[in-house]
């Protein structure tokens, strides 16, 4: 029996310790974003000692964090080779971004946390972990094994003027004591808190009462209040003082009394505000500490429903990832709602609405990256556990390209981007969207029938067959080349003795070759819009002209970096283009030879976009004047390749691959983006230093 | 602040490695009288300009109208005719090639810095001291170019879509005299060789960056 409890023992051990090595059971389900850093960056990508030798980690990054520049990465006691952790965290008004990370060594990781903080700072012992405020917003704690610094800030949302009114009416109305005169300054709302000292010096009222008898304005408007008897102005003596100077003061100083008296009042309105600030300062400032020190407890010793355990984060996230951001848009238009649109709508609406939305509405999405050896990948999914949700998401990705605008694609393009989504459905999208958000707000949702009926209403009234009909919702732009193209300026020329002569010069500039093309089922508006110019071309004095089966808008060769721009509407296409090519070729019925991959890419996914992204740098080299931005220019070339990316709808999920290419002599694409950074930076700093000593 | 902002509205008009050029010329007679004239030379980037000037923002800077960039010309033009001393106002803006210009006579240098100072009060409201940025003392015939104020603080603040416009950008100060120039302060300098004339050619980072200066003392020949 003792075996076996032993046994048992050893396993829950073995169990708590391998849980205790996925941190992810310590990130909470509520978090709003969540970001990942696999252990495989760091033990199989990219050594340690390969990170030490950056110089923009030293010299900018620690800089950025405030950290020794003489720390070694290697050496600041945190295990980078497990996985790493981030979320934020918005709960009681603070947001909070927490780290999560693997300790190997507690005396290294604080010695590193007294370099980069300094020595004087002292821990305090928790239940079960080391605490350690570093600065007003961020805090330390850690175990034998786990570290976690939270960054927090807290909003308590309230407001000077929320606690100390600002009321119109005591501005204009004037006291019994100070009755009839217009320079009486009576803001209730500045003096509120001194009311107090009214009873300590009640005879100095007697003197400014004098004032309504050598007031010429006696008889302007004033309104006598009850409350207005009890306002503190004549409370507080400095005011008392002031009104007895305005009781022996001629009429022709009043200008120069009001002036006085708002200004003693203004300096005890800044104090007070001053201090008020401070206080709140120093309320934020414990409940930072509060909510670090909840955050820590819960994680060292407390229970935490993850996050691993929820559905969208699973369907989202592929744990092989090196690294993933997950985010929940919902959670942050909650807090962003709470934070920040609550103050607005108090004012607007009168009283403080509450965010009531469901919280399993709405998208969540998340990142995977892959640092792969001759590629970074980037996949994207965006996921609703709500099937109504999930539904229209579906329906508005439930769309073909139209097959005849690959023809439009060349082979030696720059770039291009196709679009096809359901306009029907989005439209129909929106109006889900728009009730169910309106139903959101608490001041709304009282009135959530009307605001029914008034999308519904909206929804008749707007036509989506329409809309569909003259934008069913396949788009295709494509950038085919980017030429150049001579253009005449005028510049500045001295001879010997430096009389300055204006000559006319000729540069090249780039000129580029696009065309954008639409499908239409209603051939005969877009071809109505097409018209519309011709009518008003020579008041307008721009040269737009019908020619065979199409439209031409000529520009002044000299002024814009185009020459024309073409217009055609035929057999369900409407484009818009710079190339006298596409045009001939929409009026012959000929075609690009568009590539297989391609043709592919674009019919299979709503969205497919390619970038040439050499071709793209050496077009854009020629606008590159400085030296330092053509040396980042060329080293582009040699190290970035093709960028594709492709989104379409399966599992459920809108996905997305990103796909960006690289050259050069880099181990994998990790160590190109460090190598990247470091090369471009190190550029820049050259020639800063160069501008220095020239 | 007015002056930056008048720097970014130039700014704005030149975006993405677009040049331009200001070109600053004084004739000096030795009675400390003569002429001044100032030019903005944008036509190298006038295919941007003419993109941007057909949109309302650009790199979150309002895009003046034609008309609006006309007034501002004629209001600078008044309020400089004003001026004590100063004759002859002129200016020009050619918008095909993005030229602008204002010259004007002087009776002494002292009521160009007045001219200075008045746009200042102008656009500013006299919130903000101007330097002089001439001084000419004939009894030891001796011209200076000052630069008193710096906008490197204001550029560090500038975005970075706003400092690139300033990377190609030149100024261009021509000093013409009566009498020969002896020595001038400023190395970057290039004397003439009539040594009536002198040049100095600074890119405008350098001189906002204040690694070169536009700063110089002249000494001529009495």
């Amino acid at each position: 029996m003792k075996n076996i409890l032993f046994a048992v023992y050893l396993i829950c051990t073995a169990f708590t310790t391998t849980k205790a090595q996925n941190l992810l059971i310590k990130v909470p389900s509520t978090s709003t974003a969540v970001i990942k850093y696999s252990g495989d960056n760091f033990n199989k990508n990219m050594p340690l000692k390969k990170v030490d030798g950056y110089s923009f980690i030293k010299n900018n990054f620690f800089k950025l964090l405030n950290v020794d520049t003489l720390t070694s990465v290697q050496q600041m006691g945190i295990d980078f080779e497990k996985d790493t952790y981030q979320y934020v965290s918005m709960e009681d008004s603070a947001m909070s971004f927490v780290t999560l990370l693997h300790l190997k060594s507690v005396p290294q990781f604080l010695q590193f946390i007294k370099t980069s903080y300094g020595t004087s700072i002292k821990t305090e012992k928790k239940n079960g972990f080391e605490f350690l405020p570093v600065s007003a917003n961020a805090y330390v704690g850690w175990n034998e094994n786990v570290a976690i610094i939270v960054n927090t800030s807290y909003r308590s949302g309230k407001s000077y003027y929320d606690e100390y009114p600002y009321t119109s009416e005591t501005i204009t109305t004037t006291t019994e004591v100070v009755a009839d005169t217009t320079f009486t300054y009576t803001d209730t709302a500045r003096l509120a808190p001194v009311e107090e000292t009214k009873k300590k010096n009640p005879a100095k009222k007697a003197p400014a009462k004098k004032k309504t008898t050598v007031s010429p304005k006696k008889n302007t408007t004033t309104k006598k209040s009850p409350e207005k008897t009890k306002t503190p102005m004549e409370d507080v003596e400095i005011y008392d003082e002031q009104t007895t100077t305005v009781v022996e003061a001629p009429i022709e100083d009043y200008d120069y009394e009001y002036k006085s008296k708002y200004y003693i009042q203004d300096s005890i309105d800044r104090m007070k505000r001053e201090l008020w600030y401070q206080q709140q300062d120093m309320i934020a400032k414990t409940k930072q500490q509060k909510t670090a020190e909840k955050i820590m407890g819960n994680t060292f010793t407390g229970n935490i429903f993850s996050i691993e355990n929820e559905l969208s984060y699973k369907k989202v996230i592929d744990p092989a990832a090196h690294a993933s951001v997950w985010f929940n848009y919902e959670n942050f238009s909650k807090q962003y709602w709470n934070a920040y649109l609550f103050r607005s709508a108090y004012y607007m609406f009168g009283s403080m609405p509450n965010y009531i939305k469901d919280t399993t509405d709405g998208f969540k999405t998340g990142m995977n990256i892959y640092f792969d050896k001759d590629k970074m990948q980037i996949d994207q999914k965006v996921f609703s556990a709500n099937p109504q949700i999930a539904k229209l998401g579906a329906a508005v990705m439930d769309s073909k390209q139209n097959t005849s605008f690959i023809n439009y694609v060349n082979p030696d393009n720059i770039g291009y981007l196709s679009m096809s989504i359901n306009t029907e459905a989005m439209a129909n999208y929106y109006y889900t969207i728009m009730k169910s958000y309106a139903r959101s707000y608490s001041f709304l949702s009282e009135y959530a029938d009307l605001v029914d009926l008034y999308i519904d209403m909206l929804e008749i009234a707007i036509d989506e067959k329409g809309i569909s009909d003259l934008m069913p919702g396949n788009f295709l732009f494509v950038m085919h080349d980017m030429k150049t193209k001579l253009v005449n300026y005028t510049d500045y020329e001295y001879d010997s003795e430096y009389n300055a002569k204006k000559v006319t010069k000729t540069k090249k500039e780039l000129s580029p070759d696009f065309s954008f093309a639409m499908e239409t089922k209603r051939e005969d508006f877009m071809q109505k819009i097409a018209n519309i110019p011709l009518k008003y071309a020579e008041k307008g004095k721009f040269n737009y002209k019908q020619k065979g089966g199409y439209y031409e808008l000529a520009f002044s060769g000299e002024k814009y970096p185009i020459t024309s721009l073409y217009f055609i509407v035929k057999d369900g296409k409407a484009i818009v283009t710079t190339s006298k090519d596409v045009i001939d070729m929409t009026l012959n019925n000929t075609t690009f030879s568009t590539d297989k991959d391609t043709k592919k890419s674009i019919l299979n996914n709503n969205y497919s976009v390619k970038i040439n992204s050499q071709k793209l740098l050496e077009k854009l080299s020629g606008e590159f004047s400085t030296d330092v931005n053509k040396e980042v220019s060329n080293y582009l070339v040699q190290n970035i390749g093709d960028i594709k990316i492709e989104s379409n709808y399966k599992n459920d999920m809108i996905q997305s691959t990103g796909i960006m290419n690289i050259n050069g002599k880099h181990t994998n694409s990790l160590e190109f983006l460090f190598d990247m950074i470091e090369d471009i930076n190190n550029m820049i700093e050259k020639e800063k230093l160069q501008r220095k000593t020239d | 602040m007015k002056k930056i902002a008048y720097l970014l509205l130039l700014a704005c008009l030149v975006t993405f490695q677009s040049c331009f050029e200001i070109i600053e010329q004084v004739f000096l007679k030795n009675d400390g009288s003569g002429n001044f004239q100032l030019t903005i030379n944008l036509s190298k980037s006038k295919t941007k300009i003419n993109s941007i000037m057909k949109m309302k923002t650009v790199n979150g800077h309002p895009v003046p109208s034609e008309e609006q960039v006309r007034q501002k010309i004629k209001t600078i033009e008044n309020t400089v005719s004003k001026t004590d001393g100063i004759s002859n106002v002129k200016t020009t803006i050619d918008f095909d090639n993005y030229i602008a210009t204002i010259s004007c006579d002087f009776s002494k240098v002292s009521q160009l810095n007045a001219a200075v100072k008045n746009i200042n009060d102008k656009e500013n409201g006299k919130t903000k001291s101007v330097e002089n940025i001439y001084e000419y003392n004939a009894s030891t015939a001796t011209f200076s170019r000052l630069n008193k104020f710096s906008l490197k603080k204001d550029y560090n603040k500038m975005s970075n879509a706003d400092k690139e416009v300033f990377t190609t950008a030149n100024y261009t100060a021509i000093y013409k005299f009566e009498s020969s120039v002896t020595t001038a302060s400023n190395r970057a300098a290039k004397i003439s060789p009539s040594k009536k004339a002198i040049m100095l050619k600074q890119n405008a980072l350098d001189v906002i960056t204040n690694n070169k200066s536009i700063e110089n003392k002249i000494n001529l020949t009495k």
